[in-house]
């Protein structure tokens, strides 16, 4: 009798060793959940002031507006593209990448349908696409990509060194993911579009989703400012 | 005796926690077996009273490089590309040259609306189609105004539901096309689901 007492209390400290176990290995991959979730929604943080709604209302005003700093970036043509030769024209803008399926496409084609909005007005607006994957997409492809919206439009491949250089003035936040899978890697970017006045000041900012009506409506109001 | 049972109970219990709370990992092994047989028991096609219906499909033309796609005023912008020191047609043929310009853009995505009149839920679980390397069932989501793409293993079509593939949601990622698909194209869009097995779909490509 008094060996199989023994032998219990024996499982029982063995059982209670594995639960502990158990238990800290639950705890850690709590932890690490936590972790891991925290890393990948680490955001950047806004630093463009806002100011209320615009016309539309469905944009923000940039409040006050942003003198955005010149760059340059190597064209289609192989000439480099400065931004001050936009100059003259209001801008709107746009950062993706030509793999991109579903974010880029969709906000080219409310562009597109903005251009078309503005009718004979589109002639003051530069429609731009600068792509955050310089490893994958050229001056050429890039140029390509916008021009398949619409052939006026502007696409530029944005090389590193430019895009840290003018990323923090535009909130411009772009992580290249490598995933399993056909696609081998995603990339994940901002998805604001940005109006800029003929001077190179942003005015507004549009979310995600923004219809072309209301960027279309905010472009004709910026247009109309002296 | 009996304290040893509780505690192989606890145990128990603990690492189906564990497994739960791994959550993916466990799932596929769960329900793979009754998606192989359902794709077995079920025939190849959606004919037969599926309760799988299909509406609205439709496929981003790809940008692979400028010219003959988009809209039909983008033939305009060959003329401006001209200039490159690049052999523009020859490229866009030869989707496997390995060259930078082969490579932008050589992705599209089919969206579609999936309708469900069957009274149990079902669940998209994979797709070919010929005209495509890959593809893969994405999630798309803007948080804090970055947009995040993820791959998901299947999208749920509720009983006596439906569940819409489109723009911000979910969508059919069409990876190392084959050829350009141009508006007017259409392509063969082989569906899997869990319950109902295949379903053809023939999804035109156009401009949204």
């Amino acid at each position: 009798m008094s060996t199989v007492a023994a032998s219990t209390v024996g499982n029982r400290r063995k059982l209670l060793t594995i639960f502990g176990l158990l238990l800290l290995v639950l705890v850690g991959l709590g932890i690490g959940a936590i972790l891991v979730t925290r890393a990948q929604n680490a955001k950047p943080k806004s630093t463009i002031p806002l100011g209320g709604p615009t016309t539309s209302g469905q944009g923000s005003l940039v409040q006050p507006p942003r003198q955005l700093s010149d760059f340059s970036l190597m064209g289609p043509q192989g000439t480099p593209v400065k931004f001050s030769d936009l100059r003259g024209k209001a801008v709107l803008l746009f950062f993706g990448y030509t793999h991109c399926p579903d974010f880029c496409p969709t906000t080219l084609v409310e562009f597109r349908d903005a251009k078309r909005a503005l009718g004979a007005e589109a002639d003051k607006v530069a429609f731009v696409f600068i792509s955050v994957d310089a490893e994958a997409d050229t001056p050429q492809s890039v140029a390509a990509y916008a021009q398949n919206f619409d052939p006026a439009f502007v696409g530029l491949s944005g090389d590193p060194a430019t895009l840290a250089q003018i990323g923090p003035e535009y909130d411009l936040y772009y992580k290249k993911r490598e995933v399993s899978g056909a696609s081998s890697y995603l990339i994940d970017h901002t998805a604001i579009t940005y109006l800029i006045d003929r001077q190179g000041r942003l005015k507004v900012v549009f979310p995600y989703g923004t219809p072309a009506s209301a960027m279309a409506t905010d472009i004709k109001a910026l247009l109309a400012q002296p | 005796m009996n304290q040893k049972r509780s505690w192989l109970a606890i145990i128990g219990v603990l690492t189906l926690a564990l497994l739960t709370a791994c959550g993916t990992p466990a799932q596929p092994t769960a329900t793979a077996p009754a998606a192989s047989q359902a794709a077995a028991a079920a025939p190849t096609t959606a004919a037969g009273g599926s309760p799988i219906t299909v509406r609205d499909p439709w496929a981003r033309p790809t940008a692979v490089m400028g010219g003959a796609m988009g809209t039909p005023s983008a033939g305009m912008a060959t003329p401006a590309m001209s200039g490159a020191p690049m052999a523009t047609p020859a490229m866009s043929g030869s989707p496997m040259s390995g060259s930078p310009m082969a490579m932008g853009g050589k992705v599209s995505a089919a969206y579609m609306t999936i309708s469900n009149s069957g009274g149990t839920a079902d669940k998209l679980i994979s797709a070919t189609t010929d005209v495509a390397g890959a593809v893969e069932l994405h999630t798309t989501e803007v948080k804090d105004n970055v947009a995040k793409m993820q791959q998901v293993q299947s999208i749920e079509v509720p009983a006596n539901g439906e569940v819409q593939l489109k723009s911000g949601g979910y969508h059919i990622m069409l990876l190392n096309l084959q050829r350009d698909l141009q508006p007017g194209d259409t392509l063969t869009l082989i569906l899997t689901f869990e319950k109902a097995g295949k379903v053809t779909v023939t999804v035109p490509v156009r401009q949204p």
